[in-house]
């Protein structure tokens, strides 16, 4: 297998801060180093310099670094996960919201789950309100969900999932939502499915980023870490223009909002600490 | 770029945070000007927020003047942004920052200290030190509790002195505070030991100091002196926590420190006089 020297990662690791915004530091050169060196094999491409020269001027429509951003991002997530974070949506900021829209005649929620992985947590949102808005059928949903990883965006579409992603999920709610495939896997229902739009987005793209708006939540958790200082404030800059007025936005457990802007407020919610705008 | 000006003036609170963005993207230093104008007027948070982002990712190197007046703006945050601003700045901003070190208002005096930290390179250490001579009471302090974080060995010497010229408790703590932090030595913990007990006597202690003056001579592993000021205390409990995780913290560096029989007496008394189990399983273990 191809071996990545400390030049050659850094090097590297600029070509994909320059397109993606996601940034690679040094101690990540193991786990880069590895996943880069199986795909060169696969190209049967002698060095890792040929294949960064490759990457820059033989791949035009970026079908190569589409597949080496898909090997380089991590998509571990499952259902339900970070119950004390969902459970102050559900029983808190969800019901805050739909009383305020009841208030102004108003019956659509429109959610935004950025960097939705293989479609765990926009999939879990939509069962959340399923379960917990009252008069459902009344509602117009809209959950958008999106990746800049075209692989996990098609295991999204398809919805089947095997037990490692299942394993938060509630008997009553596996019973009420899924269907058993196999002895290894489910496959969601339909009227969840329906529910979520899925978009290929890189969230690093100024242009393609500034054009969400009109949004009662955001979730984006997990995914920050990624992202160096400017790209990371840029986006969450963008989660305030884009929520609307007393809408709410949530981060993974470890990063929060009120580190990377002080244009959010914050509130308790339940036990949990949520931020709006 | 003028385009980027007129947008950081848009009605429209969303172009206001976008001009903030595209400015910084440009790196213009001619840019940030607007930024500073735009700031002192702005009054959406999530626009100051991205003016201050931006501003922190920007040479503002022509413009510190401007941004020094913010110091004395009645708004915390952008007293405190100013403080990053110039902390962005590194090493362009020290020059700058020092020779203003005689402003009038010892407020403004005290956030060009914070500024001075925040550059967080080394030459911002000198500049520091000069705060210690500084009139104000809380501009001297600071400066104290930033050379301690900076673990500043040159400054004791200066520290002493004005230990023994001041009077006032909070300086004199933060004082203490900040020898427990750096790596001091013996002599130093004796020096502050003979102005707290002249003519070693241990009973002119003021109690206020006696936490400090504990861990200090845990720290620099002066037994003598642990035990002579412990001797002083009426009653043991009420400083019982401090005196075992300062032995704690000696026996950790120095070996023969918890064999002294002094040392071993007053484990005794604690584990005797303590209400607290986790204390005395402390105590015994340390004498295990």
């Amino acid at each position: 297998m191809a071996n990545i020297t400390a030049e050659e990662f850094d090097t590297l690791s600029d070509f994909i801060y320059k397109k993606t915004g996601i940034r690679f530091e040094s101690r990540k050169l193991y786990f880069i180093s590895k996943r880069i060196g199986k795909r060169i094999d696969e190209l049967g491409v002698e060095t890792v310099a040929e294949y960064i020269r490759m990457l820059r001027f033989a791949d035009p429509v970026n079908q190569e670094f589409q597949k080496l951003t898909d090997l380089l991002t991590i998509n571990e997530t499952y259902f339900f996960r970070d119950f004390p974070q969902l459970q102050a949506f559900a029983e808190h900021c969800l019901s805050e919201v739909e009383k305020k829209k009841n208030a102004v005649k108003d019956n659509t929620i429109r959610i935004w789950s950025a960097g939705c992985s293989t479609g765990e947590e926009p999939y879990t949102i939509a069962i959340i309100l399923l379960e917990m808005l009252n008069y459902f059928s009344t509602w117009k949903i809209e959950i958008i969900a999106n990746d800049i990883d075209l692989t996990v965006l098609s295991k999204a579409k398809q919805a089947v999932y095997g037990k490692r992603s299942l394993r938060d999920v509630p008997q009553e709610y596996l019973d009420r939502y899924f269907i058993k495939k196999d002895s290894e896997s489910y496959v969601l229902q339909k009227k969840v499915k329906k529910m979520v739009q899925f978009e290929h987005v890189n969230l690093s793209e100024k242009k393609e980023i500034r054009k969400k708006r009109g949004f009662d939540f955001i979730f984006c958790r997990n995914l920050l870490i990624y992202f160096d200082d400017i790209s990371r404030k840029r986006l969450v800059d963008q989660f305030y223009v884009a929520l609307n007025e007393g809408g709410y936005v949530f981060l993974g457990s470890s990063e929060s909002p009120g580190r990377i802007s002080t244009a959010f407020k914050l509130k308790r919610a339940g036990g949990y600490i949520v931020y709006y705008k | 770029m003028d385009e980027f000006a007129k947008a950081l003036n848009d009605p429209d609170e969303t172009e206001r945070i976008y001009a903030a963005q595209d400015i910084a993207e440009t790196k213009n230093p001619n840019m940030s000007i607007h930024l500073i104008d735009r700031l002192q007027i702005e009054g959406s948070q999530a626009v100051r927020d991205a003016i201050v982002f931006s501003l922190n990712n920007l040479s503002c190197s022509g413009n510190y003047e401007k941004i020094f007046d913010l110091f004395s703006s009645s708004d915390p945050y952008l007293r405190n942004s100013t403080i990053d601003i110039f902390g962005s700045e590194g090493n362009e901003a020290i020059f700058f920052l020092e020779s203003h070190m005689d402003h009038a208002d010892g407020e403004v005096r005290k956030l060009i200290l914070d500024a001075l930290f925040a550059t967080g390179v080394p030459g911002a250490l000198p500049a520091i030190r000069k705060g210690l001579r500084d009139p104000s009471v809380n501009v001297k302090i600071t400066a104290v509790e930033y050379l301690g974080r900076l673990e500043d060995r040159e400054s004791v010497e200066i520290m002493l002195e004005i230990f023994s010229n001041e009077t006032e408790a909070m300086l004199r703590t933060a004082i203490l505070e900040m020898l427990c932090q750096i790596e001091c030595r013996k002599t130093d913990a004796e020096d502050f030991v003979s102005i707290l007990a002249p003519y070693g006597d241990f009973s002119l202690m003021d109690p206020l100091y006696l936490p400090h003056m504990i861990r200090l001579s845990s720290k620099t592993g002066d037994a003598e002196s642990l035990c002579s000021i412990v001797n002083t205390i009426a009653d043991i409990n009420i400083y019982a926590e401090d005196i075992v995780y300062a032995i704690e913290q000696a026996d950790r560096i120095y070996e023969e420190f918890i064999k002294e029989d002094c040392v071993l007496e007053i484990m005794g008394k604690i584990m005797q006089a303590t209400e607290n189990d986790e204390l005395r399983l402390l105590c015994e273990e340390l004498m295990d």
